[in-house]
């Protein structure tokens, strides 16, 4: 399956140059949560989204996510999609989960609170964690990814186990 | 804002393409089954390492804002490890972290917006806990 995508490096190579660029351009290191969080800003008054009182204006994060969107967009054109808007079938998901909408509902905005809350604590998520911020020697930042990887590899496991699919 | 746009674009692009965003080759990674994406992760760390190592020797003024761009890190600390845990559990379940979220529902991929709601309503979360 892996085959039908780009070469590792290829992705890998054009995902470091735009990190890169952003930092050269905005001055500050690419992130991804704090691009939800300029969204968030749009309609909550919460002192903690006030972008003006914070003093770090993050709309261009939520710029660079707009784009992300347009990016997976424009993947669409490639061979591998087979056309947009595609479906609510998520892979092996179905056959772990089940394939009840009901099911992944439940599963996926649990799985993204504690992604939104884990990237706070850990000040970033893996983009600005594992891409960003380690790429400049950040010891908190590697700590950050080996605990999300390590996390990530036991509960994949977990869940694979009890579902019977390992 | 233009270029920040194109960066997005072109993140978004090679994110797709190169699988960070299906969830089965993700769960390859996870299961140690394939070295595919932690190939795309090493090689996105290694480009940057030069231009970082020249940024932190000369600093640097950043072309938009014209500030100098600041190299200092964040210490370690216990939340970057407990955040790490949580955010982990999470992107076991998702099969994506936030940013691929976003990328996958522009590719079409409709169990994203399930996910993108989560994820929303996580950092929300950690305000309103924050606060109290």
């Amino acid at each position: 399956m892996i085959d039908q995508y780009w070469p590792f490096w290829i992705g890998g190579i054009i995902i470091g140059l735009t990190a890169i660029a952003i930092t050269l351009f905005t001055g500050k290191f690419l992130g991804a949560a704090k691009g939800y969080m300029g969204f968030i800003s749009i309609f909550s008054k919460h002192p903690a989204f006030d972008l003006e009182k914070s003093g770090r204006p993050i709309w261009w994060r939520s710029i660079f996510l707009i784009g992300v969107f347009a990016g997976g967009f424009a993947a669409t054109l490639t061979p591998l999609s087979s056309g947009w808007p595609g479906s609510f079938e998520y892979g092996w998901f179905d056959k772990i989960w089940g394939d009840e909408i009901g099911v992944k509902i439940v599963v996926l905005v649990t799985g993204g609170i504690m992604w939104g809350y884990g990237a706070r604590l850990a000040c970033g998520c893996v983009t600005g964690n594992s891409i960003s911020a380690m790429a400049k020697g950040g010891i908190g930042a590697m700590f950050a990814t080996i605990f999300f990887m390590a996390s990530a590899i036991g509960m994949t496991y977990l869940l694979n186990y009890a579902a019977g699919t390992l | 804002m233009i270029v920040i746009f194109l960066c997005g674009l072109a993140f978004g692009f090679a994110i797709t393409t190169s699988g960070v965003t299906n969830y089965d080759v993700v769960r390859d990674m996870f299961l140690l089954r394939s070295p595919h994406l932690y190939g795309v992760m090493f090689t996105a760390l290694g480009v940057q390492l030069l231009p970082n190592f020249l940024m932190a020797k000369n600093p640097t003024k950043a072309l938009l804002t014209g500030e100098t761009i600041d190299m200092s890190e964040m210490k370690l600390s216990k939340n970057h490890i407990y955040g790490g845990i949580i955010g982990g559990t999470g992107w076991a379940l998702l099969g994506v972290c936030p940013a691929a979220a976003v990328a996958q529902f522009g590719y079409g991929s409709l169990a994203a917006i399930f996910s993108i709601t989560g994820v929303l309503i996580g950092l929300y979360l950690f305000s309103l806990v924050k606060e109290s």
